[in-house]
């Protein structure tokens, strides 16, 4: 094993990663939003990916059209969500688990949709960073030019994000809703907004991850379920639920971790290792791994 | 004003039901009259004529009411014209009295004998010509001066030869069901065009089996209680093929399938009734594995292996091919479909020092791994299973496809005539290009067909007898059933130069 091998692993590792970690956000804000869990987290990347494909590939409406259309979409797609999935389960009574299942099943909803009307086979995303042959050659490392994409999107997108939380005065109405609503509506912020803005985010960064990933997942119905769903919530869990910064780490330890293991174990038990880590991750930082939490369990 | 609405609605129905009776061949007749005598038989039951058959010009003539009723014809007689008609089925036959020619749908053909009416005034016809018409068999015994006249049961264009496909359209894995479709409905359409099969056109009717076992099983349950399908085309994944061709076997119907797991073959099911319509992944990792040792020399190879039953039985064929030649796999690395980084997998199997790099994926995890494959430069012949010939894979892989050696089971560039008659009707007809297995199932109506020809009956059991022995040269070459239910195990070697794939061989 070379240490360009190693640095190539790592390169892989981290960029796939920072894309489970982006993922994870989405989990992120709706929980210290609404204190639920969203199982189809993980759908608003894959409509997103298929809408920028039907608008950028089937319409060539050009790619800033084509992305701002679809993430808008998916935006408001987070509204709806708040609207039609969160408010009536609550109004009827319903609590945790009835959201649970409910988005459970919008996951396999999106999915059964996106099968009907594309049909199940995967397809190639256009190249619109880069082609998927194009790689830019560093010594003996080899990083293809949407990894650049990633890398940066994903630091543009973090960063923006924390500059929105610590520094706006949205961003500090989002904290102290999500550290308690009830003083928050008392001190006289809008907590309703304050919801609504968190879907929106939600799903939004999702898709923005969903764009990204779609080079590399292809348009397919692997990037609305399954697999990746999975890592993007272990990811969060590693950010405590809590933590954007520590998710984003959650989700580069998930791509590391799965490169290391195959390279120095066995690719048959990647997958093994990987839920391994996370559980002793958990067991030893219950509170995210950067230990920071903004609120109690 | 109510009531008068149902009243008509109860008639119109009335008529509609009488008014649609077809015209149907009579099953399985047998007419046999005697040279001057007034006794004959039909179905061994005895009949008396009012005018004895007798020869003319070396034509054995018998009244002509007699023969159209025995053989089930609708009789027409114009005293105008003096013509006599028969309708059976599709054919249309039109004599004229005292002369010879006849019309049989719409075409003139010269007799050798004249219908004529006799002094007895009754009118005869020449009974070869009116039965061999309809396509009954004639046998003359000279001895006993009798004729004999066979009508094969048989359906008549009206009443249809049902078959069913089950076929993938939705459901997870390689989505073939648009192939299977468009290649067998080609057949159809193309049989039924030129008279169909004996005269019957087949009705081909599609579900979709979402490639799962227990949609599969509802699929042949229809085909087989509320279709009542002569025979089964698919399902096409093998995993579903092995939830329900019992239910086949068990009714006795004939399935034909382009599903291409081993465990398909006939000594591990035993099934009677089962077929499969294109070579096996057996034969296929055998060919692949052969031309690494034989044609690439390599001594060195390295495996990526996806995680389901395709995948696996393609290893365990691939270790014992390469263990018959002395080579050891140097390197085995793994990847679960869905997967979609494989650096390290990469990584290790260049580490390894391959010389050549086996691919026994599906076709997502395929364009994966050629991607990594460029992206870490690992530059040694690549040769893939049959997910890696596919255009499913060459079209998320691109350009990194280029240059990928994969066994198929079909090539459309193979410029074998038969091959580009089919393609380019399949272009005509579809708009788009034929690939794995639109060609097997293609073959398979035309096969069907010939087996039914044979069975001389839409009996399944007896087109179950037929398949087994009939031969029939197709896209895939000359099909026939071989001791393990496989009609052909044809496989190409090819190379994609981007746009194509390149026939390096074909086998047999």
């Amino acid at each position: 094993m070379v240490l360009s091998d190693l640095l190539q692993n790592i390169i892989g590792g981290v960029t796939v990663g920072a894309t489970y970690g982006l993922i994870g956000l989405g989990v992120v804000f709706l929980w210290q939003s609404i204190q639920r869990i969203n199982f189809a987290n993980i759908s608003s990347a894959m409509l997103a990916a298929y809408l920028f494909y039907t608008f950028y590939a089937q319409l060539h409406l050009g790619f800033l059209v084509s992305f701002v259309v679809s993430i808008a979409i998916i935006a408001a797609y987070g509204l709806a969500l708040r609207y039609l999935v969160l408010e009536p389960i609550n109004r009827h009574g319903g609590d945790k688990l009835e959201f649970v299942v409910a988005t459970l099943m919008l996951c396999i909803f999106w999915l059964s949709v996106v099968k009907v009307i594309y049909g199940g086979i995967a397809k190639p995303f256009p190249p619109v960073f880069g082609e998927a042959t194009s790689f830019v050659q560093i010594g003996s490392i080899s990083i293809p030019s949407v990894y650049f994409w990633i890398f940066f999107v994903v630091l543009v997108l973090v960063f923006a994000l924390h500059m929105l939380l610590q520094r706006t005065m949205i961003g500090k109405m989002f904290r102290a809703t999500a550290q308690n609503k009830e003083m928050a509506s008392l001190v006289g912020i809008n907590v309703d907004m304050t919801t609504s803005l968190a879907f929106m985010l939600a799903t939004s960064i999702v898709g923005i991850a969903g764009i990204l990933l779609a080079p590399i997942y292809f348009v397919s119905l692997d990037l609305g379920g399954g697999p990746i769903g999975i890592k993007g919530f272990a990811a969060a869990v590693m950010g405590g639920l809590v933590d954007p910064l520590g998710t984003i780490a959650g989700g580069i330890t998930i791509g590391l971790v799965e490169n290391f293991s195959t390279l120095f174990i066995s690719s048959a038990y990647k997958d093994v290792i990987s839920f391994v880590v996370l559980v002793v991750v958990l067991i030893w930082k219950p509170r995210g791994i950067f230990n920071w939490t903004t609120k109690g369990d | 004003m109510k009531k008068a609405v149902v009243m008509l609605l109860v008639v119109a129905l009335f008529a509609a039901v009488l008014g649609f009776t077809p015209v149907r061949a009579a099953e399985g007749v047998v007419v046999q009259i005697t040279i001057g005598s007034t006794k004959a038989t039909i179905n061994s039951k005895a009949v008396v004529l009012d005018q004895p058959p007798l020869i003319e010009s070396g034509r054995t003539l018998v009244p002509f009411r007699f023969i159209g009723e025995a053989i089930g014809a609708q009789i027409g007689w114009n005293p105008g014209n003096r013509t006599v008609s028969y309708v059976l089925g599709n054919v249309n036959i039109v004599l004229t009295i005292g002369s010879i020619t006849a019309m049989v749908n719409g075409v003139k053909t010269t007799l050798d004998v004249a219908p004529k009416i006799l002094p007895t005034g009754r009118t005869v016809v020449p009974i070869r010509f009116i039965s061999e018409s309809i396509g009954a068999k004639v046998d003359w015994n000279a001895t006993t001066r009798m004729v004999t006249v066979t009508v094969i049961a048989k359906p008549s264009w009206s009443t249809p030869i049902k078959i069913v496909l089950s076929a993938p359209f939705t459901g997870s894995g390689s989505i073939l069901g648009e192939y299977c479709k468009d290649g067998a409905q080609l057949a159809v359409d193309e049989i039924n065009a030129a008279g169909g099969v004996n005269g019957a056109k087949f009705d081909l009717i599609t579900y979709d089996d979402q490639a799962n076992a227990s949609t599969a099983a509802t699929v042949v349950r229809r085909a087989l209680d509320s279709d009542k399908a002569v025979a089964i085309f698919g399902p096409n994944m093998s995993a579903a093929v092995l939830g329900v061709h019992t239910l086949a076997q068990q009714a006795k119907v004939p399935m034909l399938v382009g599903a291409t797991s081993p465990s398909l073959r006939y000594d591990k099911t035993q099934n009677d009734y089962l077929f499969r319509l294109r070579a096996d992944d057996g034969v296929k990792v055998a060919q692949q594995v052969k031309y690494i040792v034989e044609i690439l020399k390599a001594k060195k190879p390295g495996i990526i292996l996806g995680s389901d039953d395709y995948c696996t039985s393609a290893l365990a064929v691939a270790k014992q091919a390469f263990d018959k030649y002395g080579i050891k796999i140097v390197d085995i690395e793994n990847m679960k479909e869905g997967d979609k980084d494989v650096t390290a997998q990469v990584t290790k199997l260049k580490n390894a020092g391959i010389d050549v790099l086996v691919g026994l994926t599906h076709e997502p995890e395929a364009a994966v791994v050629m991607l990594k494959v460029r992206q870490l430069k690992l530059t040694v012949p690549i040769v893939g299973f049959s997910a890696w010939g596919v255009p499913a894979f060459t079209d998320l892989a691109g350009v990194a496809a280029i240059g990928v050696i994969s066994v198929q089971g079909f090539n459309p560039a193979d410029t074998d005539p038969t091959v580009k008659k089919f393609v380019d009707a399949y272009k005509a007809k579809w708009g788009k290009e034929p690939s794995d297995p639109a060609q097997c199932y293609y073959d398979g109506v035309y096969l069907l067909k010939k087996a039914i020809e044979t069975a001389g009956s839409t009996d399944p059991v007896k087109i179950d007898e037929a398949l087994k022995t009939v031969e029939y040269t197709g896209v895939q070459g000359l099909m026939k059933c071989d001791a393990l239910h496989n009609f052909t195990n044809i496989c190409y070697i090819s190379k994609f130069n981007g746009k194509t794939w390149e026939v390096i061989s074909k086998i047999p």
